[in-house]
């Protein structure tokens, strides 16, 4: 064939596929390299970005990140300079963590499941300070740490005070006033049940009754004879109903005029009565002093107790993941994801999230603590074993030893267990505030504390024991305003009691609830404050009852007046009723 | 490099026969109404690209649907929920769940299985509805549209002109 004739040939056109655009396939690949080149350059970042905004959510404060990285291969992660904030001190971090750094595994990340083999938690600093608010709720309610601070107190109570406080709850008071406003309203009752009864059972009628038959009957006839005895039956049998209707009504009264009467005579104990209440109430009282301990140490520990129980429950979504059933089949919320995830049985269950070691070095200011923790997931129904931890250090700055160990149990979620240990040995106290009272400001100065506590929270009940023992120890009390009369004198005899102490041991008993526990302290102070301030208390608290008597007393009179004079009233009526009785079975003894 | 990205757009937004317009809508139902970023959504995507699906129908119908999918949340975990506790079922899914491929596409999601679900049932369907509704348009409305002043002031954009230039979906060309 000849250049020309292959020139002249127009070329056959390229085959276009109808369905196919081979193209497309290169696009998708040049798309997808793209897409993992931005998700690599932004992984760090969104990382980042999510572990703030889930740790917030869970902690309630700002969870803050310096720098994340992620590694994909082998697939890890690396956090810097992680902060939680105290959701309770906003300025403050709880935990600053320096560096945490772990593996995961690769294949079962891809079944979205992180399983770490060991993580390494270092430079853990506990209470640092923050440069801006970390918060992002506000709390609200009555916490049982505010609860305890409504313990008596060393104020000796203004009688005047106390009497107008209570005044509305005095049982005295109320009996008397009901008693006396119930007179005028029985008065007026009875005055007309009295009419009434009279008009029923009118004598002088049955009299004149009564005399007329008498003169019929006087006609001797049997027909007269016959007829009058029947009438007179007649007549001998309404007075006596009458007499059964006035004995009920007397017997009614007589039952309504002792119950006020009883009131009456009841006042004076109950007057008494309610001013051993008060004082109970309001005064430092021999019993009192005996739980000056609680008073003094109650505060704090409840203070810890309660932290300790906020921080658990905080925690708890991360040991313990919140599941449902539907139909029998498991079902979770996913943390960062719409819908729900319906679980099936696994060949080889494991939890969605879980390490297995955490090595974790905690930097404080006695020094550097090293501890572990095993089998961290939310998932312990799952893997079947709890978490443990374990934190010890030793030769530390102002402290002996120190020994943290515990473990949370969720395996069996309706039976969850957590208990906690820690031991102190030689801690160095100083400068501890122990009551903040205007009145009686009690710190202790120094003293070289051992501490044991063990807690337990089980099946949503709470116990916990703390025995401390505290040598070379100066309490002290500073200087506040000082008060006037016996207030003062008390004051005094606590601040010379309290000074002279140099060693004490303290046992703390906790028990009931999260909500609401009672907090039980014993300690040597009991004693020494007990001899030291009783007499004082015990002549105190004599002028003081004899007080709220007689306020009581001046209070009760007037409506104790007003019944007296209503039951003299009633009297009356009692014996008008007694009269119209007797009237009667005057009548029917005539009428026999 | 301008050049080459108006090619690939061109290639892309040269489907303009019913049919590919809608699959184009159909297939951004389906990646509307689920998770963006799911396994399945990746297989859209590759024959959104592959097969000669209209690129401009789609992005505007992801759109357009997007809205609509996430109203219909609620709707498609109560569908999801049903069909994963469904007792005939569990043997599947229970080998799905063992699988780890099943695990990344997130079957077991009752937002992901239900909205997936929702829009494959729909697809079929859809796709005649949307087919109809375009020749409907060309045949009836199309010349009626263009006649409208606003329309014509569109036409008249420069960015209009120039995105015409890559073969709208709209067009009779």
């Amino acid at each position: 064939m000849s250049a020309a004739a292959d020139k002249g040939q127009a070329r056959p056109p390229k085959k276009r596929s109808k369905f196919v655009r081979w193209q497309g396939i290169l696009i998708f690949f040049v798309l997808c390299a793209l897409a993992a080149g931005t998700w690599l350059l932004f992984v760090d970042r969104y990382a980042e970005r999510a572990i703030e905004k889930t740790g917030t959510a869970v902690i309630g404060a700002k969870v803050e990140l310096d720098k994340a990285d992620v590694s994909l291969s082998p697939l890890g992660l690396t956090l810097l300079g992680l902060k939680v904030t105290n959701p309770n001190a906003p300025m403050t971090n709880a935990v600053e963590v320096g560096r945490v750094a772990f593996h995961m595994d690769g294949p079962n990340a891809l079944r979205r499941k992180v399983i770490i083999e060991e993580m390494s938690v270092e430079d853990v600093r506990l209470n640092t300070p923050r440069k801006t608010s970390g918060a992002v709720a506000a709390t609200e309610g009555r916490t049982p740490l505010q609860q305890l601070i409504e313990l008596p107190s060393f104020v000796i109570p203004n009688v005047k005070e106390a009497f107008e406080k209570e005044k509305a709850g005095l049982r005295s008071l109320k009996l008397l006033t009901g008693a006396a406003a119930d007179v005028g309203p029985m008065r007026t009752r009875w005055d007309a049940k009295v009419l009434e009864l009279k008009a029923a059972a009118d004598v002088e009628r049955y009299q004149k009754q009564f005399e007329a038959l008498k003169a019929k009957t006087g006609k001797a006839s049997i027909g007269n004879l016959l007829g009058g005895a029947k009438d007179v039956a007649a007549l001998q049998k309404q007075v006596r109903a009458d007499i059964q209707t006035v004995t009920e009504a007397k017997r009614t009264f007589t039952g309504d005029l002792a119950a006020l009467k009883q009131v009456a005579v009841e006042t004076p104990a109950a007057v008494k009565d309610d001013a051993r209440r008060l004082v109970d109430k309001y005064a430092l009282t021999p019993s009192g002093l005996a739980n000056i301990s609680r008073m003094l140490f109650g505060g704090k520990i409840a203070g810890g107790v309660q932290s300790a129980l906020r921080w658990n429950e905080r925690l708890s979504p991360l040991i313990e993941r919140v599941k449902e059933k539907v139909k029998g089949k498991e079902v979770v919320k996913p943390i960062r994801a719409k819908g729900r995830d319906v679980r099936f049985r696994e060949d080889r269950p494991l939890p969605d999230f879980l390490t297995r070691l955490a090595k974790v070095s905690v930097s404080l200011p006695q020094g550097t603590f090293a501890g572990r923790i095993e089998n961290l997931t939310s998932e312990q129904d799952v893997l079947g074993q709890p978490l443990k931890f374990s934190f010890s250090g030793e030769n530390l700055k102002g402290l002996r030893s120190a020994a943290l160990e515990g473990t949370f149990d969720r395996v069996n979620p309706s039976a969850r267990k957590d208990v906690l240990n820690l031991k102190l040995r030689g801690y160095e106290a100083r400068d501890v505030k122990l009551v903040e009272s205007a009145s009686l400001p009690v710190s202790l100065k120094e003293g070289l504390a051992d501490l044991d506590i063990s807690a337990t929270l089980e099946k949503g009940g709470l116990t916990a024991r703390i025995t401390a023992g505290l040598r070379s120890a100066r309490l002290s009390v500073e200087k506040a305003e000082e008060r006037p009369g016996l207030a003062g004198r008390v004051d005094a005899a606590i601040r010379n009691a309290l000074t002279g102490i140099t060693s004490l041991s303290l046992t703390a008993e906790i028990s009931g609830t999260p909500e609401s526990f009672d907090v039980k302290v014993r300690s040597d102070i009991d004693d020494v404050l007990k001899s030291a301030v009783g007499a004082l208390v015990r002549d105190q608290m004599a002028g003081f009852e004899k007080d709220l008597q007689e306020a009581i007393g001046g209070e009760v009179a007037g409506p104790l007046g007003k019944l007296n004079l209503g039951l003299k009233g009633l009297d009356a009526i009692g014996l008008e009723l007694d009269s119209l009785n007797k009237r009667l079975g005057d009548l029917l003894k005539k009428l026999k | 490099m301008i050049q080459s990205v108006f090619k690939v757009l061109k290639v892309l937004n040269s489907e303009t026969h019913p049919s590919q317009i809608s699959l184009g809508l159909c297939f951004a139902v389906v990646v509307a109404f689920t998770p963006k970023f799911s396994l399945h959504n990746l297989v859209i995507y590759f024959l959104i690209l592959f097969l000669r699906v209209n690129l401009s129908a789609f992005l505007l119908g992801a759109l357009l649907f997007s809205g609509l999918g996430a109203l219909l949340d609620p709707l498609f975990d109560r569908i999801g929920l049903a069909v994963l506790t469904a007792p005939g079922l569990e043997r599947l899914w229970t080998s799905f769940y063992n699988a780890t491929m099943w695990r990344v596409q997130e079957f077991n999601n009752t937002v992901v299985m239900g909205s997936l679900l929702t829009a494959l049932v729909l697809f079929a369907p859809l796709y005649v509805i949307f087919n109809k509704a375009i020749l409907y348009y060309r045949a009836h409305v199309y010349a009626h549209v263009q006649k409208l002043k606003i329309v014509q002031a569109i036409k008249g954009n420069d960015l209009y002109r120039r995105y015409q230039s890559l073969k709208d979906w709209g067009g009779l060309s």
